[in-house]
């Protein structure tokens, strides 16, 4: 016991001595380990969140509608909730009247026209509403309101539009209601367009207004009735059994109306919710995972050059006849004391980390809670790694140490020189500034495998923020690819969605042809489909329009012709997924009309005719003469504008507003700015990983240099000793630093592409609806040489303290 | 506080030559070490020293005597606890870190045991910090750095590596780079230490020809054979001087030498 205690004093004594170096190493490893814990819990906090948030507001565990046009009166659905077999198994339920409409939230500086919904709820406010409203601004509904024309907004949609926390809501016909507050029901945590089943753009194109029960009745010329039950079950009971008993409840007291009872799993949000759980995880792993072996291997190589520093130490204790084991324990015991400590740093963190990501995950996607517990589990994967890699770190030269002669281990002096590495090599080429010019590069050359060492852990930082920026720069650049194509030749294209089929050269499309504000028109269908081939499928969204439009069209590249198939234009992502090319052929599983309402799926065999440029795949496009093999020649469901000379996009929305048959009007630009509003909001986390990693390669930069400083105190105190100013000293090191620190950054780029094409790689795994486009913008190269430069010059700077107050003449002093 | 250099009055040593500039004057300096609490260790206790300008003086002493701290004194690497030390006629006490810098790259330079050359530069690029370090930035850097180099013998070696080189070369390398400087004041800690004796007696040659051409030079050592040859010894021990006088037996020749 007396002799572990004295290991550990010594080794203690020795980590005292140098514990600004053995700090930050212990800092590079947390910054791995807390890391990596951190990002890796990412989707654990959101489905911790994500159930506490549905917890709060009282999620409904079933929910009764009725069908579309159908309405009873207030009390009906709750009444038979009270004649199932086991009312008692009903907690809380709340009738609900909701209702199409459209919305009029524009601004003095945008229009804002879009479809819309009214929620009518009972305004009691409080935890005991089902499907209670989260009130993010102003105030929610209380029972005050009831019957007044006051509601709730719902917050993505203020968010996104900025509308303010108060303000009025124009409405069809001319009516008009106050919003008090804006907030969202749990059916609302992402706000999704029902018909498509996708989130992606349905915030920009859907408002919800929350209003009181009887004053959505007044507003719909619904007084008195409901159509919607939400329900919220005791806990413990049987959800399947409930919904029978409700559903034969209610086809007793309502047999000649359409219900259905559906459980919250079936809510469409939720479902996306949950779906989406692991989206981004991938991605963030891997990220964690670059961040974690940069930190790892640059603990390796500063750990190890502690304990060399030992060299001689071990080699007296072999000439005195000490055993090798025994020696070997003091470094070793050093490593692991070192390891230890950075992994208790982890923890502190990984905490941090956890601080950091709550406040962009709240930003992203608001909810009413979101918890970011330090996971110890995900941290323990990590630290045991973080702990075992420094401390083999420390084997390895021990190791090397202990099997050296003892004799050669103590020489001193200029017996102890060793050979000058690289330094050779560059003996005759003539640099600026004399000696003084030379012993920077020469110090980086002498010592190779240390220098590249160095060097590989701070490019594994920078590599890091490669990977990280370039995906930002490949997200953008796809984005504006996509763009391009949407807007190409018409940047004001706007997309008018009408309310069902509609007869081409009348109604509705005639009216808007004929508006004032819209120069050109094209009526198109626009359905849902999937393409398939060999065992490859995956849903589109085809769009059947003229393919010479004078509107827009889809770019054809290198078009064939269609032969005796239906010819169709893919995307190239969606034509690489299937592995086709222009010409072959490929199974396309689309509706076909068999009714006025009644659609079938039918699978027609098509021959690819083009690729478009667009690198989301979901989009592909038939030519309008092949609108029968759906069944709808002459009939449209949406019609692409483009604004008459001298009207704008907000012009259009205006003028098709409360047109009955319009369903929404967006320009088309808006979908490629959802996209950047989502890349802008995913920044924030980005940020977060750019912060760990400069830090990292701060640090590595910085103890490399303090270890240099130490193993060449000796030159210096020779410099110094000569009256080399320390200005002049810091300056050279600064340069060697600098040159370290640019080759690390060199290979960190190098690395960066790799790692950027493997984040991408995942990132189409976990969106492979996009065909990511690989860049890599030059600002960002230049902010990596920026970063890793930066780093490298501050590092010998930090140092400077220590070399004004060296102790020159004990430096000196020999050694015996 | 350093005033500007001049002759010095009032000679202290019996072997002061008329009109001769003083170099180095030492007026009661003891050195004391804080070893922490109570304990302090005198490195230098009331050392009086004077040494004029091309003076060949070698201090003489065993382990702990105090002589290297005499050298550091000297040389402004470590400061007086009392006294005074005047070198090229700058008074070193309470000069500030900055000052003292640039008194040694103007007035004195440095050999020492172990060589202490720069590993990543050549033999001529080492000789050149010497010329670098005192500011001569022009195209003769490397002119005299390789005069110098001539002078001390290792023409031939001017592109090798210190490790490529022998300990005598070394040295030689390292007399070659404190000649370089320019500055009056050689000061040379166990010059000889770490090599033969063929070496040794090769290396104290060097010293002793910059002597006679002008050059105080500052021998410490604890080999009394190597005091046969110098103009005075200065013997410490326990650091006192116990004696400061010419060589016992007369100076003599360097052949003479044996150790």
């Amino acid at each position: 016991m007396r002799q572990i205690w004295f290991w550990l004093r010594w080794s203690g004594r020795e980590l005292r001595r140098r514990w600004v170096q053995v700090t930050v190493i212990a800092l590079i490893i947390a910054l791995g380990t807390g890391v990596q814990a951190g990002l890796g819990s990412t989707s654990d906090w959101r489905k911790r969140s994500y159930d506490e948030s549905y917890e709060a507001l009282r999620m409904h565990d079933l929910r009764v509608r009725l069908a579309d046009g159908s309405f009873v009166p207030r009390g009906t659905l709750a009444g038979a909730l009270e004649r199932i077999t086991h009312p008692e198994w009903v907690a809380s339920a709340d009738e609900r009247l909701i209702v199409p409409t459209q919305v009029d939230a524009s601004t003095a500086s945008q229009a804002v026209l879009v479809p819309g919904r009214i929620v009518g709820v009972e305004p009691v406010g409080g935890s005991s509403a089902v499907d209670g409203i989260w009130v993010t601004r102003g105030r929610g509904l209380g029972r005050a309101d009831d019957g007044a024309p006051v509601a709730v907004l719902e917050d993505h949609f203020a968010d996104y539009y900025d509308l303010p926390s108060t303000g009025r809501i124009g409405l069809p016909g001319g009516a008009s209601i106050g919003y008090v507050g804006t907030g969202y029901s749990p059916e609302y945590y992402m706000v999704a367009n029902d018909a498509l089943g996708y989130s992606l753009m349905a915030e920009a194109n859907f408002a919800v207004l929350f209003a009181p029960l009887a004053t959505a009745g007044l507003l719909s010329g619904r007084a008195g009735q409901i159509n919607d039950l939400v329900i919220a079950l005791d806990r413990g009971v049987d959800r399947d059994a409930a919904r029978s008993e409700i559903e034969e409840a209610l086809r007793a007291a309502l047999p000649d109306v359409g219900v259905s009872v559906a459980t919250r799993e079936e809510d469409l949000v939720y479902g996306l919710m949950y779906g989406d759980l692991d989206s981004d995880q991938g991605t963030l792993n891997l990220l964690a995972m670059l961040m974690f072996v940069a930190a790892v291997f640059a603990a390796f190589n500063l750990t190890s050059r502690i304990v060399e520093a030992q060299r001689r130490e071990i080699g007296i204790g072999m000439a005195l006849g000490a055993r090798r084991r025994t020696l070997a324990l003091r470094p070793l015991l050093i490593g692991a004391e070192i390891a230890l400590l950075g992994v208790l740093f982890g923890v502190a963190i990984g905490w941090l980390v956890g601080a950091a990501m709550k406040v962009q995950l709240e930003t992203i996607q608001p909810l009413p809670v979101w918890e970011t517990p330090f996971r110890l589990d995900r941290f323990v994967g990590a630290a045991a790694l973080g702990f075992l890699l420094p401390f083999l770190a420390t084997a390895w030269p021990v190791w090397r140490a202990v099997r050296v002669e003892p004799v050669e281990a103590i020489r001193t002096g200029h017996l102890a020189s060793r050979g000058g590495g690289l330094a050779p090599l560059l003996k005759r080429v003539p640099l600026p500034g004399g000696s003084f010019g030379q012993i920077p590069v020469r110090n980086v050359v002498r010592a190779p495998r240390r220098t590249i060492l160095t060097a590989i852990g701070i490019g594994a930082a920078i590599m890091a923020l490669v990977g990280l920026l370039g995906m930002l720069d490949s997200l953008a650049t796809t984005i504006d690819r996509g763009d391009r194509e949407l807007l190409n030749g018409a940047p004001d294209r706007v997309m008018v969605d009408l309310a069902g089929f509609q007869p081409v050269g009348e109604g509705v499309v005639s009216i808007i042809e004929g508006s004032p504000a819209v120069g050109s028109a094209e009526p198109m269908v626009r359905v849902g489909g999937e393409l398939r081939r060999k065992g490859v499928r995956f849903d589109v969204f085809l769009e059947v329009l003229d393919l010479q439009s004078p509107v827009w069209h889809p770019t054809l590249g290198s078009a064939v012709p269609t032969g005796d198939l239906p010819g169709i234009v893919i995307a190239q992502k969606a034509a690489e997924d299937l592995g086709v090319a222009p010409g072959d052929t490929i199974d396309v599983s689309h509706p076909v009309r068999e009714g006025p309402f009644a659609f079938a799926t039918t699978t027609t065999t098509m021959r690819v005719v083009g690729i478009h440029p667009n690198p989301v795949r979901s989009f592909a496009y038939l030519d309008e003469r092949d609108a029968g093999l759906m069944g709808l020649e002459g009939v449209a469901n949406a019609v692409q504008v483009v604004p008459a000379a001298g009207s704008s996009v907000d012009d259009v929305k205006r003028a098709m507003f409360g047109f009955p048959g319009v369903a929404s009007v967006q320009p088309v630009s808006a979908m490629a700015q959802v996209l950047r509003d989502l890349v802008g909001s995913m920044r924030g986390i980005f940020a977060v990983i750019e912060f760990f990693a400069l830090a990292l390669a701060l640090l590595v930069a910085f103890n490399a240099a303090s270890i240099n400083v130490d193993e060449r105190a000796r030159e210096h105190a020779t410099m110094f000793a000569f009256g080399m100013r320390v200005r002049t000293l810091l300056r050279m090191t600064s340069v060697e630093s600098l040159i370290v620190g640019l080759l690390g950054t060199l290979i960190g780029l190098g690395v960066g592409v790799a790692a950027l094409g493997a984040l991408l790689a995942s990132a189409t795994k976990e969106s492979p609806q996009i065909g990511m486009l690989t860049r890599l913008a030059p600002a960002t190269v230049l902010t990596a040489l920026a970063f890793g430069a930066l780093a490298a010059l501050l590092a010998p700077l930090l140092t400077a303290r220590k070399l004004r107050r060296m102790d020159i003449s004990s430096t000196l002093r020999v050694m015996e | 506080m350093m005033f500007p250099a001049g002759q010095l009055e009032n000679p202290r040593h019996a072997g002061h030559r008329e009109g001769v500039p003083t170099v180095v004057l030492l007026e009661e300096v003891t050195k004391r070490y804080d070893a922490g609490g109570a304990l302090s260790v005198t490195a230098l206790e009331d050392v009086g020293l004077e040494v004029d300008q091309g003076e060949f003086v070698v201090v003489l002493g065993p382990s702990g005597s105090g002589k290297t701290t005499l050298l550091n004194v000297i040389g402004a690497l470590d400061a007086a606890t009392e006294g005074q030390v005047t070198v090229a006629g700058r008074r070193l006490a309470g000069a500030s870190r900055r000052d003292l810098f640039r008194f040694r790259r103007e007035n004195v330079s440095f050999i020492f045991q172990s060589f202490n050359l720069f590993p990543g530069l050549t033999a001529l690029e080492n000789v050149r910090f010497g010329v670098d370090v005192t500011g001569r930035r022009n195209g003769g850097a490397s002119a005299i750095a390789r005069a110098v180099l001539e002078d001390v013998g290792l023409g031939d070696r001017l592109d090798h590596f210190p490790h490529e080189l022998s300990g005598g070369e070394q040295q030689r390398v390292a007399i070659a780079r404190a000649l370089a400087t320019g500055n009056p004041l050689i000061l040379a800690d166990e010059p000889t230490g770490e090599l033969d004796f063929r070496t040794g007696v090769q290396i104290l040659g060097l010293l002793q020809r910059q002597a006679e051409a002008g050059t105080t030079v500052l021998v410490v050592t604890h080999n009394r054979e190597i005091s046969r040859i110098a103009d005075r010894v200065v013997e410490l021990s326990s650091g006192r001087v116990v004696s400061d006088g010419p060589p016992k037996g007369g100076k003599a020749d360097i052949s003479d030498l044996h150790w």
